[in-house]
């Protein structure tokens, strides 16, 4: 079921899909891939991610 | 930092054992236990000869000094080192010398007398590939420890222990004068020339700092040990064998620097830790069998100071020692940036309790937690903590501080007040009722107590923001001065120990104390029988960290609660050492294994149910499945619902008690001082302001939440206002995405540090939206408004 989900960007009604994106923590940037509106580039970060590898690399970026 | 660092100067751990001071080689006691507890026979025999140099003499010549200071000598009898060395010697494989591969110093030592003394020194400093001479008068060696030992031990023991060792031996040459050795060029010598030896002038000698039995003459420097100076039997081996070291530091060193070998300890050991079991005595009257010497060994109490170990939850939790933490929080406040040092205790720092146990129960009075909370406060300043291990709370204080919930009035009939009472601002958010009937017993008793509904500014002090620690402390000086200064009446004992601290001209006393005065209205229905959960039957007092020193809080609390017709049975542990329920400093942002790891411990020292006098530790023990009570429920067993809000029915009697959500805890406050400001000053204007407000706010569509989304929301500490604002922002701006299968919208928004995520989907009803989901994450998307070049003007 998730890997058929599609998201559409709601103001452009195109698409999303996984591009750059650049996150910060903690006076440290990064990018990684994500959801994105190819057209506004609005972001998604789906509950899976936000609670499962994103809290992992927070966490390694809050001890060091 | 200075101060505390130096402080841990101080620290116990390292002292040696009782056994070991005592012990004329200062063997390491623990390794040589530790070894024979796990059968390793020959690791053990090593030890044991590492610290004597010569085992066989020294198991024949030791009468065990170290037994008068074992604190087992009176529970059962002191631990048997000596068989237990004895052990070694029958039971380990390998008996031999061990080889040192050292390259060959410079440095010629002459030793005059072959007795033990000489020879330990010799054996030292020939292991230490010195250049070494003996000169000995008569034409054997061995001293005085011929008429003691077989002559053929004596023999082969020598021969073993000096096996890998080269030296000179000079038999039948007697020494006369200090010139015949400073003649040929020794850079040292040892005097061992055994009782009543002749000494050289050393028995009268001074060194340069006033060390005895020491002195320069010309480039050669003299030391006389052993039974010349007075040791004898098995000292004048230790001191021979400490000779060595003498000698090897002036070698290195130049200084003539011989401190009398004596090793004091200063070491404490928690009486916790005594044992009765009796000394195991070898069957065959002679020596241990492996099974016996490991039994003894098994015995031992392996002293060492450890309250630390036995009592503080961060040790226990984490494995480490003090002095390990104080290096790790030492290298980790540092200033300097993070990608070039280590920063080891980042996290710990915030995952830790700052009730000061450590301080309380060390016999040297080291600070952990006041080591913690400094490094909390430098970690602050160079904006280097991570902001989420304090975030909520401090929302939280802001909540609790502002408009909706804050509230300091002077009872409207009293011109000045002697009196104000302060709940602190969590036992409002979970049993508003608590506060009301509390203030209305105060009324009747003092009709002159104002209010003053507030944080105290403790997670202000616990994230180590000072200035906003300060700003919160000053606005209750200023309120407590605009009230006329009255006596501070205080339902929560780390709000009373914070502020008593902060404002030492504010006078202060305990709600408990107050109302267990004689006098007090303590309405006698509170204690009926027919209320559900009567406070009938067995209940244990579980006493707050905060009230750790203050008698007089826990016998009014203890009273109170006998009077009301608890039974009490004391807490075994939390009455001697009374330690944080796991709230104090509040960790668990940073470590919820480690609160839940704290509150776990508490929680089961007892089977009995709580009554606690803490806000927090209710709300600790209720997450952790403990029957708990706060006592002014047992005293007011208020009627109506704990919450103030729509979820009443959940409270109601007889259904069981469920903590407020973090949502409902800001409905409470706000709730109470509405109903407050009604019940006591009519209303205000305050008041019709925040109605203002609400009536907006019912304007928009309702959030319809499931059961379980609740409960995680909860857990995440996700208020109700945060996804309402979130939800808001998606349908103002559009900026959100949309899913087909769910037919639902996903958007988030940053509020404050965190990103808030929410799902929700329309319902058939115009004025209800359903949530489906809300979490967030501490990662800032960033950039968001400026995507290929393009700058799009969203309201973000
Ligand atoms: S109790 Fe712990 S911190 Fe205190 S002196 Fe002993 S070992 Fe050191
Ligand atoms: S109990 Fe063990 S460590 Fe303590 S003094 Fe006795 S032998 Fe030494
Ligand atoms: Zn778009």
């Amino acid at each position: 079921m998730e890997s058929k989900q599609t998201w559409i960007c709601d103001r452009c009604k195109v698409e999303m899909q996984l591009m750059d994106t650049q996150f910060n923590y903690l006076k440290r940037s990064f990018r990684h891939k994500a959801l994105r509106c190819p057209s506004c580039g609005q972001v998604f970060i789906p509950e899976e991610l936000a609670r499962g590898r994103m809290r992992d690399v927070e966490k390694t970026l809050e001890d060091k | 930092m200075d101060a505390y660092l130096k402080n841990f100067g101080e620290c116990l751990q390292k002292e040696p054992p009782f056994c070991g001071a005592e012990c004329p080689f200062h063997m390491d006691m623990h390794g040589f236990i530790e070894k024979i507890r796990k059968g390793m026979w020959s690791a053990a025999f090593k030890t044991y000869r590492n610290a004597v140099g010569f085992p066989r003499v020294a198991a024949a010549l030791c009468h065990a000094p170290c037994k008068s200071v074992c604190p087992l000598s009176e529970r059962g009898g002191a631990v048997e080192m000596a068989l237990l060395e004895r052990a070694c010697l029958s039971f380990a494989k390998d008996l031999g010398a061990t080889s040192y591969n050292v390259p060959a110093k410079r440095g010629r030592i002459a030793v005059v007398g072959a007795g033990a003394g000489g020879l330990a020194c010799a054996l030292r400093l020939s292991a230490k590939k010195y250049n070494v001479e003996i000169f000995e008068k008569e034409d054997h060696v061995g001293g005085g420890l011929c008429e003691i030992l077989p002559p053929d031990l004596l023999a082969r023991e020598i021969e073993e222990q000096f096996k890998h060792e080269e030296y000179e031996l000079r038999l039948s040459c007697e020494i006369e004068n200090r010139s015949f050795l400073n003649e040929r060029g020794f850079d040292a010598v040892c005097v061992a020339t055994g009782e009543g030896g002749y000494d050289f002038g050393l028995l009268r000698a001074e060194g340069d700092k006033g060390d005895r039995y020491c002195l320069r003459d010309g480039n050669t420097a003299w030391f006389a040990c052993g039974a010349l100076i007075g040791d004898d039997g098995i000292y004048a081996l230790s001191g021979g064998l400490y000779m060595g070291i003498v000698i090897d530091n002036f070698l290195k060193t130049g200084n003539l620097f011989y401190p009398p070998n004596a090793a004091a300890t200063r070491m404490v050991l928690d009486a916790a830790r005594l044992t009765d079991a009796p000394a195991v005595f070898p069957q065959n009257g002679e020596g241990y069998t492996e099974d016996e010497a490991r039994g003894e060994a098994f015995r031992c109490l392996k002293c060492q100071c450890d309250a630390c170990k036995l009592y503080s939850d961060l040790c226990d939790f984490t494995g480490k020692w003090p002095l390990r933490i104080r290096d790790e929080i030492a290298a980790t406040t540092l200033p300097g940036v993070s990608e070039i040092k280590a920063t080891p205790a980042k996290r710990l720092l915030s995952a830790s309790n700052t009730a000061n146990i450590c301080r309380e129960i060390c016999p040297a009075e080291i600070d952990l937690e006041g080591l913690i909370l400094e490094g909390r406060r430098s970690m602050h300043k160079q904006d280097k903590a991570p902001w989420a291990f304090h975030d909520f709370w401090l929302r939280d204080m802001d909540f609790a501080d502002g408009p909706e919930a804050a509230l300091c009035m002077a009872p409207a009939a009293a011109g000045t007040c002697a009196y104000a009472f302060f709940p602190g601002c969590q036992l409002g958010a979970g049993d508003p009722r608590l506060v009301e009937a509390a203030y209305d017993a105060l009324l009747e008793k003092h009709p002159d107590t104002a209010l003053l509904l507030r944080c105290c500014g403790a997670p202000a002090e616990w994230a180590g923001n000072e200035d906003k620690n300060a700003e919160a402390v000053a606005e209750i000086r200023d309120a407590w001065r605009g009230l006329g200064e009255p006596v501070m009446l205080f339902a929560c004992p780390s709000c009373m120990e914070i502020l008593g601290r902060r404002i030492p001209e504010m006078p202060l006393r305990s709600l408990y104390e107050t109302l267990a005065d004689r006098g007090a209205n303590v309405p006698d229905a509170g204690v009926s029988a027919a209320a559900p959960c009567a406070p009938c039957g067995e209940w244990a007092i579980f006493d707050p960290c905060a009230a750790r020193r203050n008698a007089h809080i826990k016998s009014a609390v203890r009273k109170l609660a006998s009077e009301a017709g608890c039974k009490l049975t004391p807490l075994p542990v939390q009455e001697r050492v009374t330690r944080c329920c796991g709230y104090g400093g509040q960790p668990s942002a940073a470590s919820p294994e480690y609160a839940a790891f704290v509150a776990e411990k508490r929680a089961s020292e007892s089977a009995l149910p709580y009554i606690v006098y803490c806000a927090n530790c209710k709300d600790i023990f209720i997450k952790a499945g403990k029957e708990c009570k706060h006592i002014l429920e047992i005293l007011f067993d208020p009627p109506g619902a704990v919450l103030a809000d729509k979820n009443a029915s959940l409270n109601s009697p007889g259904v069981p008690f469920r903590l407020a959500t973090v949502t409902e805890r800001r409905h409470n406050r706000a709730e109470l001082k509405r109903s407050l400001l009604e019940k006591y000053w009519n209303g205000s204007s305050a008041d019709q302001a925040d109605r203002a407000d609400q009536d907006e706010s019912a304007a928009r569509p309702r959030l319809k939440i499931g059961e379980a989304l609740l409960v995680q929301m909860d857990e995440d500490r996700i208020l109700e206002e945060d996804v309402r604002e979130v939800v808001d922002f998606c349908e103002r701006t559009g900026r959100k995405v949309y899913s087909e299968i769910s037919a639902s919208y996903s958007g988030y928004r940053k509020i404050g540090h965190m990103s808030y995520w929410v799902e929700y989907r329309p319902t058939d009803s115009e004025d209800e939206i359903e949530l489906l989901r809300a979490y967030t994450h501490r990662m800032e998307i960033a950039l968001e408004a400026v995507w290929n070049g393009v700058k799009t003007n969203v309201d973000m």
